[in-house]
């Protein structure tokens, strides 16, 4: 055994999670690359013999293993905070790994494409079921139906405690405005808190 | 194939000898790595080795895995070897209670950018 160090350059960096979930080609990598200080990094799990049993490998011939890619971005706060953000794999058959990806989360976003708005139902079951705070940002791609964000609060079955946002996850500012409105909504869910214990 | 348990095993994990699960189950993707001696000692295996020079700088379990091209999984298991050796140090292994005040920086950063 080594004598323990303390750590040599400067303190501890506390890492704030978010997630940007979806349905598969809803945009969440570049959502994630439109505001992040760095390139998205890719980096991969192994899906190993426990999700073998629970997703469908028949089509993999005689692989037994394969690995699951998600993209990640980057926000330095300052030298003791930073934000990352993770997009989930956008294949419901990846579901498993949301608990690995999303436990400790502290926010998330659910792009909805108006065109396969049932894709992201997955995202919302989870977040609500893992109490998970998210905004809903409604990606609006070229020739998709435009609807009001009221309609796609009802059709998602979503309270209205919920913020909605258009999103365009091409833009910069469309990503930024979804990211502020969910930090919007923990700030004052956190002030709740403390008038609540005041 | 789950009921071949012999052939289960994962080509990426080799590295780990097999080991898929971390002796620590509290590292996150998110979880912050850092080495804590400037020098690996000698002998080490080469992933080892690699993810201490790599964490010379506070790294996130992802962009260790990512940088060295590894699975998270496997980085987790080397990662918990290497802290249970004393030669890696996590900051905040417990889930960090988020203040208001650390929400407002976040709000505040971005706004900014």
């Amino acid at each position: 055994m080594h004598a323990p160090t303390q750590p040599r350059t400067g303190g501890r960096i506390i890492p704030v999670k978010f997630v940007v979930a979806g349905g598969f080609g809803v945009g969440k990598t570049t959502f994630v690359g439109a505001i992040s200080e760095i390139e998205p990094l890719r980096t991969e799990a192994a899906m190993t013999s426990v999700s073998a049993g629970v997703d469908d490998l028949t089509h993999t011939g005689g692989k037994t293993t394969t690995t699951v890619a998600m993209d990640f971005g980057r926000i330095t706060v300052d030298d003791s905070l930073v934000m990352y953000l993770f997009g989930t794999p956008g294949q419901d058959r990846f579901g498993f790994m949301w608990d690995d990806i999303c436990t400790g989360a502290i926010g998330a976003v659910v792009l909805v494409d108006t065109r396969r708005i049932d894709q992201c139902f997955p995202a919302v079951d989870y977040f609500e079921a893992k109490q998970v705070p998210f905004v809903v940002g409604v990606n609006n791609f070229e020739g998709a139906p435009r609807y009001p964000v009221d309609e796609v609060r009802d059709a998602l079955g979503v309270g209205p405690h919920v913020p909605m946002v258009e999103c365009d996850a091409r833009e910069r500012q469309s990503v930024k405005g979804a990211l502020i409105t969910l930090l919007e909504s923990l700030v004052a869910q956190a002030r709740a808190r403390e008038a609540a214990l005041a | 194939m789950s009921d071949r348990p012999g052939h289960d095993f994962v080509r990426p994990f080799i590295m780990t000898g097999g080991r898929t699960r971390a002796a620590r189950r509290d590292l996150r993707v998110e979880t912050m790595l850092q080495s804590a001696v400037e020098q690996p000692p000698a002998g080490l295996p080469s992933e080892q080795e690699e993810l201490l020079a790599l964490c010379q700088e506070p790294q996130s379990v992802a962009e260790a895995a990512s940088k060295l091209g590894l699975v998270v999984g496997v980085v987790t298991v080397i990662a918990g070897d290497l802290i249970a050796e004393d030669l890696l140090t996590v900051h905040h292994t417990d889930p960090v209670e988020i203040e208001l005040d650390v929400l407002t920086k976040m709000l505040d950063r971005v706004r900014a950018i």
